[in-house]
């Protein structure tokens, strides 16, 4: 779409005009006021599309617009132009649902269900501001004007964008392909957000005088090593409160079946009733759907809302989000605190919208929490170094350590399959867990090889075998069967490598060599072993032709926890 | 020049699934002769180009034996018990894919336009790259109500050259336009934007009225029914007395659509009017038959 611009002296001249006309009513699309109206600032009066009754608003007549050009506010940012946002009219009757829409957001037109006209009269009355969908980026050596950034998503990647004629803006127009699947921003796109200046609200206080309106009904027990971590957590929020955090970063790096979530537990439940709005990003659908219930259990008096593709409402409002990375960008100087679970969980692009989104959807004076298994190099430096606050929680919460994997050289296992014939140790190792009435989880690289795999598999086999990877359509029932134990093996590429707990299940890499199985996707198949307190043991095997130094890192990477943990328990062990 | 390194090395991006894969990069490249493909091989895979025809009026594809034993069911409000009759005979005369061979019959749905104005005295051909199979419905999907417009590269240079293979010269090529509020909603015309590979576009027709709601969701007898002057052409525009015209759309499913527009062109003067779409539906049971 396109935009008329205004300046104050122009808006005055059609306001008087019209209101000695007695028109006033047409004055709905112009600012209510023009307080703090600087010289720098323009108006930005829509253009409404040919077919609607709008274009034929008196105002369209006047010789103030006739004489101008409408320009897309892509162009109009790239000029340098400021926009003019008066502040909120509370005389004025606005449409509640609209407002709660908005609040705390940034959303395309199309995505708010009202009309156009009825959005832009709230830009009118200070309860909506525009900003630009897709910009060029300032920084350095991007060459002139800088390569186009898309400001929902933070996409920069030239592939993943695409230019068209559009009926819109009637010009050439570039889209955002990354974040598509929201709705299309592109350069004739504003996103229309709560205009900034809402009341800042009141956080922290005295602890003694907060409202203690968040209880929290879970009545678990926290192992030593999750008192630990939690205690650190609920330090740095009260220092937070108080204002006196050296660092905004905090980083709890706990091995897999550390009981992650429990140890979040008390630090919310003080966030929340020191005001400050929580958020919990991550990158999965299946994350987000696992902590919902957990969390709505645990907090039954608090407003948890779970935010994800084909949620019932995508716009609710709640004094505790989950959500997925794609419904973090829909947000905009929302939260104090966001806690950010399994950070590597996606390739790196997936895991840099997620950092672009948090960043956006945080207030500009905030907390940011990593949980981790398997953080990433510069998050273990910078935590080592003392630039972030962190907590290692190296022990399961049962105790024991986590399984070592061992490796098993296969050859030429690729040939193999194509003769539909097994690697003899894998099949030996197959049979052998199957015997004992073992479930096994085989990890494998790649789509491509899913049917060969299970073409030899069942002729080797004589037993329950299944497979899934990430576009699956029967994914969650696979994994449902093969958690009830009707399936005995399960073939998976590497989505299930997270988030998914299975009691008693032996692990199995194919292929462990492949690119894809980097050491911190090692470290968290590994992990899938011996979660259960009943079977803390585990077998886990990566098959390979030719060892690589990340195979060798997440063993010294196990090792090393394992070693961590046991001095620990040492530790626990005096302290009692 | 990252993306020039990428052309030497030969890794191209999947405009489907953002897969880097290896592309044709071969001495056919560096003459400009050959193609550069825009879909990895795992995508590429899942569209089925139409190879052999049973209908040369609306080049309703052959899609197996099966298929055909089992029935193609010609649109939802299909009347008369004869209609697997003709495509069965049909493409048994057909032997060679394209070009095909002008032994080839007519489709029952064909024949039934015969039996109504103005296609009792009047020609009319079309011709679609690929069967409207579930990944192209997704493709498609994407492209037209996401508004990936980038996808309609996949298709503007083989829908070119699927017109001159099939039809030869053209003097006009008119995409079927769509409503004003529908264009403001999308913001794009998808059959303008698949009509990119042409030089010789004209935007010939205007969309006069439409009933509400998509075709997409009506049967057959709906469809004629909803677009009956749908389509008219725009005033002032170019003579088209003697000219032939080519239509692109994105999907022919029962042909509606664009024998509304086909008609109106005709009525406008033109001397023969063909079309060339990207995706042929085939009925749900074809459909299913093929998926097995």
């Amino acid at each position: 779409m396109r935009f008329y611009t205004l300046n104050l002296s122009e808006i005055e001249y059609l306001k008087n005009k019209h209101t000695h006309r007695d028109l006033t009513s047409t004055n709905h699309l112009l600012p209510y006021t023009t307080i703090n109206f600087q010289d720098n600032e323009v108006w930005l009066l829509p253009e409404f599309p040919s077919h609607s009754e709008l274009a034929l608003h008196p105002l369209y007549s006047e010789p103030t617009i006739q004489k101008k050009n409408s320009k897309t506010i892509f162009k109009l940012a790239s000029e340098g132009i400021n926009f003019y946002f008066p502040p909120p009219n509370h005389n004025f009757q606005n449409n509640s649902e609209l407002v709660s829409i908005i609040k705390k957001r940034q959303l395309l037109f199309d995505e708010i269900p009202f009309s156009m006209e009825e959005i832009h009269v709230h830009a009118c009355h200070g309860f909506v501001s525009y900003s630009p969908g897709v910009m060029k980026g300032k920084e350095k050596g991007s060459g002139e004007g800088g390569q186009l950034q898309c400001k929902r998503c933070g996409n920069r990647d030239p592939f993943l964008f695409g230019t068209h004629d559009c009926y819109r803006c009637k010009e050439k127009c570039t889209y955002c392909r990354s974040c598509l699947m929201m709705g299309k921003v592109s350069t004739c796109t504003p996103l229309c957000e709560q205009r900034d200046g809402s009341p800042v609200h009141e956080v922290g206080g005295e602890r003694e005088n907060r409202p203690h309106v968040h209880e929290m009904a879970w009545s678990g027990t926290l192992s030593f090593f999750q008192q630990k971590a939690s205690d650190k957590l609920c330090q740095t929020i009260e220092a937070f409160l108080q204002g006196t955090n050296e660092k905004d970063t905090f980083l709890s790096w706990a091995v897999c079946g550390a009981g992650k979530t429990e140890m979040l537990f008390y630090g919310i439940q003080l966030a929340l009733n020191a005001g400050l709005n929580v958020l919990i990003a991550t990158p999965r659908t299946d994350v987000v759907l696992e902590l919902e219930p957990r969390f709505k259990e645990a907090f039954p008096k608090t407003n948890v809302q779970a935010l994800y593709g084909g949620a019932e409402n995508r716009f609710a409002q709640g004094e505790l989000i989950i959500s997925t990375t794609h419904q973090v960008l829909r947000f905009h100087k929302a939260f104090d605190i966001v806690i950010i679970d399994e950070v590597d969980a996606f390739p790196y692009t997936a895991d840099r919208k997620l950092r672009y989104g948090v960043d956006k959807a945080k207030h500009n004076r905030s907390l940011t929490v990593f949980v981790s298994a398997t953080p990433d190099e510069k998050m273990k430096r910078a935590a080592e170094k003392g630039e972030i606050l962190s907590v290692k929680v190296a022990r399961r919460y049962h105790k024991h350590p986590l399984p070592e994997p061992r490796f098993q050289w296969v050859g030429q296992w690729k040939k193999q399959l194509e003769r539909k014939s097994l690697p003899v140790p894998l099949r030996k190792w197959l049979e052998g867990h199957l015997a004992s009435r073992k479930q096994i989880f085989l990890f494998i690289p790649s789509v491509a090889i899913i049917e060969k795999v299970m073409n030899a598999l069942e002729k080797e086999l004589r037993t329950e075998i299944e497979s899934v990877h990430s576009s699956d359509p029967d994914r969650r029932e696979k994994v449902m069967q093969f958690r009830k134990g009707v399936t005995r093996v399960l073939v998976t590429t590497t989505i299930l490598e997270r988030g998914v707990t299975v009691k008693d299940v032996q692990v199995g890499v194919v292929g462990a060599e492949d690119r894809i199985f980097t050491e911190s996707a090692l470290v968290q198949i590994s992990g899938r072993a011996g979660r259960s307190p009943d079977c803390p043991r585990g077998d886990v095997v990566f098959f390979h032709y030719g060892k690589t130094e990340e195979m060798v890192k997440a063993v010294r990477h196990i090792k090393e926890m394992n070693k961590l943990g046991e001095a620990e328990l040492r530790e626990e062990r005096k302290g009692e | 020049m990252a993306r020039w390194l990428e052309m030497v090395q030969g890794t191209e991006r999947c405009l489907w699934c953002d897969a880097t894969f290896e592309g044709n990069m071969g001495w056919g490249w560096v003459l400009g002769i050959a193609q550069t493909t825009h879909l990895c091989g795992i995508c590429s895979g899942q569209l089925q180009r139409i190879q052999e025809l049973t209908c040369k009026e609306c080049g309703r594809p052959r899609v197996g034996e099966l298929s055909v034993e089992k029935g193609i069911e010609v649109g939802k409000n299909n009347v008369g018990g004869k209609k697997n009759a003709d495509i069965g005979s049909g493409s048994k005369e057909t032997t060679s894919s394209f070009p095909e061979k002008k032994k080839l019959g007519v489709c029952s749905d064909c024949q039934r336009w015969k039996e109504i104005e103005p296609w009792n005295s009047l020609s009319f051909q079309h011709r679609a790259l690929y069967v409207y199979n579930e990944f192209l419905q997704e493709v498609m999907a994407r492209l037209k109500y996401r508004g990936d417009v980038q996808l309609a590269k996949l298709f503007t240079d083989d829908l070119r050259k699927l017109g001159r293979k099939s039809f030869g010269h053209f003097d006009y090529v008119v995409p079927i336009p769509l409503k004003g509020s529908r264009h403001w909603e999308r913001g794009f015309n998808q059959a303008e934007a698949l009509a990119g590979g042409f030089g010789q576009v004209k935007e010939l027709l205007e969309r006069v009225s439409m009933s509400d709601g998509k075709q997409s969701k009506r049967g057959r007898v709906e469809r004629i029914e909803s677009l009956k002057g749908a389509f008219r052409v725009k005033d002032g525009g170019v003579e088209l007395k003697g000219k032939r015209v080519l239509i692109v759309d994105d999907i022919y499913t029962t042909g509606a659509t664009i024998r509304s527009a086909a008609a109106e062109l005709y009525g406008g003067g033109a001397a023969e009017v063909c079309a060339v779409t990207v995706a042929r539906g085939i009925g749900k049971k074809a459909a299913e038959s093929l998926k097995t």
